[in-house]
């Protein structure tokens, strides 16, 4: 089958839009958990994620209920929970993250449920994207496009520096905060499309290549943007004509745009000097 | 002629949790002067000009700048437009921010805000303070390639295009080679006389202050003494 032939398909069409929406909007947040040095919120959101789905099999619910409302609440609470502890928001992350997880792990074991179950959510695939949850990427995308439209000065100056922001009046805590909240979903979102051991590839990898190479945080936007779309989409048609599994292939479309935007640096900075 | 006080501080304590830093101190900064605090790591330098910027409430005690008191979160927040900030020298992170756009944070409630870009009038004056302070070459470097005198020197024009008749400076020339330094309180001299301020500097050690300040006072245990 070509590639035509894919997009003729209503599934995979749903993948491509899938995969064109999370790289056009969530990879904006790699720029802020790299400049947030958030690495290990992503962690400790996944493991949150878990102990939510835990809860949530305890009560009744389908797991992934639980583990996106455990992700909006852990994603409310780190800030405020960083804050309170004196830490900084990266350090209260990990605190986060092996707290929930011993609970999980409690929970499993007293409550009897299935724990196969609730890991499962971690192995997502673009391909399993249902109608509902691509309007879901779609309007979380738009979403943070458009934060990063309306609020761009504000964003610059607390990813520049936070104490910095603070000191001209703007409410540095809040959009930290809001942004934390818009990285949790963006990871929620995430863990369906690519599964958990993944995500690195469709948040951060495009991040890391554009701020490898660009010259103001637009730049970064823009570029981060772009790469998403490229690894995303091109992973996924990648998969298709070939037959592989999506999530390797997008992972990989990233790493080779992570490995371009150093070679393309390299030989800028070779030619400058 | 009566002098008049830009910040007045009395009976202040202040302190995070129960550990008080500051203990009923009292402080009157005077228009144009260049005041120069000195003290040990730890003895509040920092805590004090927070509290001075409003960053953090005091616990007991009052203060008022340009003769408003700082009495609720709303009135600290609005009196901090009229005070320009010189950080710390900090190592910049990742992200890509040109020396433009970081003079340009300094009209943050000045001229633009929430939902209100920059205007012209903004970027004009980010133009002009960058060819007071000598850096219009290089307008549109990355901060993060910059020495650490040219960061320092982006910082206070920084502060200076904001427009405030007082200027807080935190270890302004401490971290800098011999030369930098002497640019730097060159700098703060000149900006000084040229747009009148009055300047509040810390730094752990005194010799950092003789050359820029008019008086120096020592932070000590808490309270403040005549050096």
């Amino acid at each position: 089958m070509s590639l035509f032939d894919f997009i003729a398909i209503p599934l995979f069409q749903k993948a491509f839009i899938g995969a064109f929406l999370s790289g056009a909007g969530l990879s904006l947040l790699g720029v802020v958990i790299l400049n947030l040095n958030l690495t290990t919120i992503r962690f400790a959101l996944m493991h949150i994620a878990l102990l939510g789905a835990a809860i949530s099999m305890v009560l009744g619910f389908p797991p992934l209920a639980g583990a996106m409302a455990g992700i909006v609440i852990a994603s409310l609470l780190l800030g405020p929970a960083g804050d309170f502890l004196n830490m900084d928001t990266g350090v209260s992350g990990v605190l986060f993250m092996t707290g929930s997880l011993g609970l999980a792990f409690l929970i499993f074991y007293k409550a009897g449920v299935p724990a196969m179950d609730a890991f499962a959510l971690f192995s997502g695939s673009i391909l399993a994207l249902s109608t509902f949850e691509v309007w879901v990427i779609g309007g979380l995308a738009v979403l943070i496009i458009l934060v990063f439209f309306l609020f761009y000065r504000e964003i610059q100056m607390v990813l520049f520096n936070q104490e910095l922001a603070e000191s001209l009046g703007v409410p540095a805590k809040g959009i930290r905060n809001a942004l934390l909240l818009l990285t949790g979903l963006a990871i929620g979102v995430n863990i369906r499309m690519v599964g958990v051991l993944l995500i690195d590839a469709a948040v951060l990898l495009p991040a890391l290549a554009a701020l490898s190479i660009a010259k103001s945080l637009r730049g970064a936007l823009l570029l981060s943007a772009v790469f998403g779309i490229v690894s995303q989409v091109g992973g996924v048609a990648f998969s298709m004509v070939y037959d592989f599994p999506s999530g390797a292939s997008i992972t990989l479309a990233a790493v080779l745009m992570v490995c371009l935007a150093a070679i393309y640096g390299y030989i800028v900075k070779t030619i400058r000097r | 002629m009566t002098r008049e006080a830009v910040v007045e501080i009395h009976g202040l304590v202040a302190g995070y949790g129960r550990h008080q830093v500051l203990q009923q101190l009292d402080l009157t900064v005077w228009r144009g002067e260049a005041l120069g605090i000195a003290g040990n790591n730890g003895a509040g330098k920092t805590t004090l000009l927070k509290l001075i910027l409003g960053l953090i409430a005091p616990q007991e005690g009052y203060m008022t700048v340009l003769g408003r008191m700082l009495d609720s979160s709303r009135v600290r927040r609005l009196m901090r437009r009229q005070i320009g900030y010189v950080p710390q020298l900090h190592t910049p992170g990742k992200m890509p921010v040109s020396v433009h756009d970081a003079v340009l944070m300094g009209r943050w409630g000045k001229g633009f805000g929430f939902f209100k870009r920059p205007s012209l009038r903004d970027r004009q004056k980010v133009t002009e303070i960058l060819q007071e302070i000598g850096m219009s070459h290089k307008e549109w470097q990355e901060v993060h390639l910059l020495s650490g005198g040219e960061q320092q020197k982006v910082s206070i024009g920084r502060a200076l295009v904001r427009e405030a008749p007082i200027l807080l400076l935190d270890e302004p020339s401490t971290y800098l080679d011999h030369g930098s330094q002497t640019e730097i309180v060159e700098l703060i001299r000149a900006v000084r006389l040229k747009h009148g301020l009055s300047l509040i500097m810390i730094s752990h050690d005194p010799e950092h202050l003789d050359v820029m300040s008019d008086r120096i006072l020592l932070l000590k245990n808490g309270r403040l003494e005549e050096r």
